[in-house]
């Protein structure tokens, strides 16, 4: 073991007995006065705001029961409606004028591309990774300024 | 949650619990956040959860431990809400291992004035105000190893952080307390080498 696996074994066992040695601290006198007065805040709660579990057992069961029915109508509903109204609405109409949407989007964006000289592109590209470096290392200075110290 | 004001054997019986764990909690809960105004809020929410558990709480040999237990977990999901936000600087810091000049942490000053045999009181409470001093992440492992028990990978695992970042936190902390130790009189031979 080297000198100084061993000095931090003394110092661990060190800081151990220190700070098992420290008494516990004394809670604030008002504690119990704000644990009373928020059971009292709670209690007087409507039920339906307090957490679900502590709903009256009826009121749990209802609204369950209420989601799973609506679950059910919605898959059952969405459906039929697929089944019904599918082929009066047309799909492989509708597929086609979507794929010539985005065909004629696609043809668009690549002839406003073509207009850019490339050299705005690439001092485009680059003033975004400076704002990007910069964007950081702001960051990074704020937590180690703020949050570390703090 | 049953009515407090219609149950008062129930309520006195609570009291009594509550006067009996509620330094221990309160203790558990401003040595992880080195805040009291946190760590009351954090007590607060321990004994109401308390009271909803009482019947199961109340006569029973491990109540002791799951105070703690909730006062601990809820002062660590305190500082995780806090510490997510700046998870990626924080993961950025340099970790170091063998804790070289980077491994020096906080280090509390001991004024020169002070005598060479303060009282036991006023050291500890040297040794409060210095834990409380620590950057979160650095008091938080520590607390959780020295206090709680946890090992290095349970503290990593709870404090969602690499167990190399845990180690040096909990060495950089304890050579932030060491000055405090050494002018305590304790370590100030055993630690020279």
């Amino acid at each position: 073991m080297s000198d100084r696996d061993e000095a931090d074994l003394k110092l661990e066992r060190l800081v151990g007995q220190a700070l098992r040695e420290l008494p516990m601290r004394r809670a604030p006198s008002n504690l119990e006065s704000r644990v009373f007065g928020e059971l009292a805040r709670r209690a007087a709660m409507p039920w339906w705001q307090r957490s679900f579990l502590q709903w009256p057992r009826a009121a749990r069961v209802l609204l369950l029961g209420v989601c799973t029915a609506l679950g059910a109508l919605t898959i059952v509903g969405g459906t039929r409606i697929v089944v019904n109204l599918g082929p009066a609405l047309g799909p492989a109409r509708e597929l086609d004028r979507a794929l010539a949407l985005l065909s004629a989007s696609k043809d668009l964006i690549a002839t406003l591309v073509g207009t850019i000289p490339p050299m705005w592109i690439y001092e485009g590209l680059a003033l975004a990774a400076v704002l990007y470096a910069a964007l950081f290392a702001l960051g990074a200075a704020a937590y180690r300024t703020l949050y570390l110290e703090a | 949650m049953q009515n407090p004001s219609t149950e008062p054997a129930r309520l006195a019986e609570f009291t009594t619990f509550m006067r009996a764990y509620k330094d221990m909690v309160f203790s558990t809960a401003t040595r992880l956040l080195g805040n009291d105004a946190q760590a009351e809020d954090i007590s607060q929410e321990v004994f109401v959860r308390a009271y909803a558990h009482f019947d199961e709480l109340r006569g029973s040999a491990t109540s002791g431990g799951w105070l703690k237990t909730v006062a601990t977990n809820l002062a660590i999901n305190h500082l995780q809400r806090y510490r997510r936000r700046w998870r990626l600087f924080s993961e950025m810091e340099p970790v170091q291992e063998d804790g070289g000049e980077d491994g020096a942490g906080v280090e509390f000053p001991v004024p020169d004035s002070m005598p060479a045999e303060l009282d036991t009181e006023q050291h500890r409470a040297l040794i409060e105000d210095a834990l409380r001093e620590l950057p979160a992440d650095q008091r938080a492992a520590l607390v959780l190893y020295h206090f709680e028990d946890f090992s290095y990978q349970e503290i990593a695992a709870r404090l969602g952080a690499s167990l190399a970042k845990v180690k040096t936190d909990i060495r950089r902390a304890r050579l932030g307390l060491r000055p405090l130790l050494e002018a305590r009189g304790i370590g100030r031979v055993s630690l020279e080498h």
